[in-house]
């Protein structure tokens, strides 16, 4: 009897092991792959990292590195993150796929659309210093503030330069108010602007973009911000490539398989591997609300950031532009342009504001890039 | 990380980057529109088709 309890009590064991944090996390996992299948929000990223959430916090779980008896076992996700997180791959090889994309004729056609996808990045900067002025480390409140770039890679990227702290709750905070856009910036916009200023129409270019000046376009940028932000040369050199294989004409075969086999490959291994971060010791801190909040700051901020710099503008020109269009500047892509688009048919169903919002929308795509370069360089 | 406490030196000490980086990203924005509209002048935008 006593060997039969013994027995059980070694298949068993790892039962009595279980913490509550790591059932929470449980829950949180179940949580975000619910947001993911029934909701639909960022299926492609917070399924794994729901799914990954519970895979690590299963005690002595094989998929990440345990010492057990004094030894070392590797586990399957922590060898991923070094494979493709530690060194910054995975979200380099991602950018390619997002580069070959994006079109950025609408942004070609109104180059002025560059600059609401600079003003749209000022919530990175108030959040980082919100982040500081909470007490997170230089390095930490940088990639906290990052989260608003609205986008993955660059989150991804930066944090991991910068060996913050937080990298799971960052991750988890970035995709998941990006999925929340058609929520946030209505509101926020709403809040800033009149119904008058939502009815301004916009008008066309006449002319389309000379295929010469498509394929010139990403490498100038390259140049551009490489002379200025050296560390961002992969960011944005990764993802203009991208954009280059589809421009160029003679590469359909390679720019397809960056936007669909190359994207897709890394998007379901980069989820999974995050999830190493999310291990209950690490993600359940205080900091993980804080930093929950901070994100939402950023986004909220960055949205102001593009509304007001529209309205700071119609301040002194004849043809007004229509302040929703700044808020389009968020690297949301393609979700923001969207919400914009949407929002100005509710107030005049004659106002189409697909294109300028889809130019806002790129612009603020290079634009974060290029502040996540630029912090990199001043830190 | 002392979250309890406002740090109001930390939150001083970022804002000359924070400055720095948003000058620095109209900068480099700017000069993206002086590229394309040099580009555009030099290539020349083509007609829509008919």
């Amino acid at each position: 009897m006593e060997g039969i309890m013994d027995s059980l009590t070694l298949l068993f064991q790892n039962v009595i092991l279980l913490d509550i944090k790591q059932v929470i996390m449980w829950i949180i996992g179940g949580i975000l792959i619910f947001l993911a299948i029934k909701k639909e929000m960022e299926p492609t990223l917070l399924l794994p990292l729901g799914f990954g959430a519970i895979l690590v916090n299963l005690p002595f779980s094989g998929a990440v590195t345990q010492v057990i008896d004094g030894v070392t076992e590797e586990g399957a996700i922590d060898i991923l993150f070094g494979a493709g997180i530690a060194n910054e791959l995975f979200p380099l090889l991602l950018f390619i796929g997002i580069g070959a994309m994006i079109d950025f004729t609408p942004l070609l056609t109104n180059p002025k659309l560059l600059f609401f996808g600079a003003a749209a990045q000022f919530g990175i900067f108030f959040t980082f210093s919100m982040a500081a002025l909470f007490g997170f480390e230089i390095n930490d409140a940088v990639s906290i503030g990052i989260i608003g770039a609205a986008d993955g890679p660059t989150a991804i990227f930066v944090a991991n330069f910068l060996k913050s702290n937080y990298l799971g709750a960052i991750i988890v905070a970035a995709y998941s108010y990006m999925a929340l856009v058609p929520i946030i910036q209505p509101v926020v916009i709403k809040s800033l602007t009149t119904k008058k200023e939502r009815m301004i129409r916009m008008d066309y270019g006449k002319n389309a973009v000379s295929p010469v000046v498509k394929i010139l376009f990403p490498i100038v940028i390259t140049i551009i911000a490489g002379l200025v932000a050296p560390r961002s040369v992969s960011l944005v050199g990764f993802l203009m490539f991208g954009n280059l294989l589809r421009e160029c004409g003679v590469l359909r075969i390679l720019s397809e398989s960056a936007q669909n086999v190359l994207a897709n490959l890394i998007t379901l291994l980069l989820g999974l591997t995050i999830a190493t971060k999310m291990q209950a010791d690490l993600f359940l801190t205080k900091e993980t609300l804080i930093i929950m909040a901070l994100g939402l700051v950023a986004f909220i901020f960055d949205t102001a950031g593009g509304v007001l710099l529209a309205k700071f503008i119609n301040l002194f020109t004849k043809k007004k532009i229509n302040p929703m269009v700044g808020a389009a500047g968020i690297s949301a892509f393609p979700m923001s342009a969207r919400v914009v688009h949407q929002m100005g048919l509710k107030e005049d169903p004659q106002n189409f504001l697909l294109m300028h919002a889809a130019g806002a929308n790129v612009a603020g795509q290079i634009a974060s890039v290029i502040v996540g370069g630029l912090l990199l360089n001043l830190i | 990380m002392e979250y309890s406490m406002i740090h109001f030196d930390a939150f001083l000490k970022t804002l000359p980057i924070c400055g720095l980086g948003l000058l620095g990203v109209f900068i480099v924005m700017g000069a993206i529109y002086l590229s394309v509209w040099l580009l555009c002048r030099l290539m020349g935008k083509t007609k829509k088709d008919a």
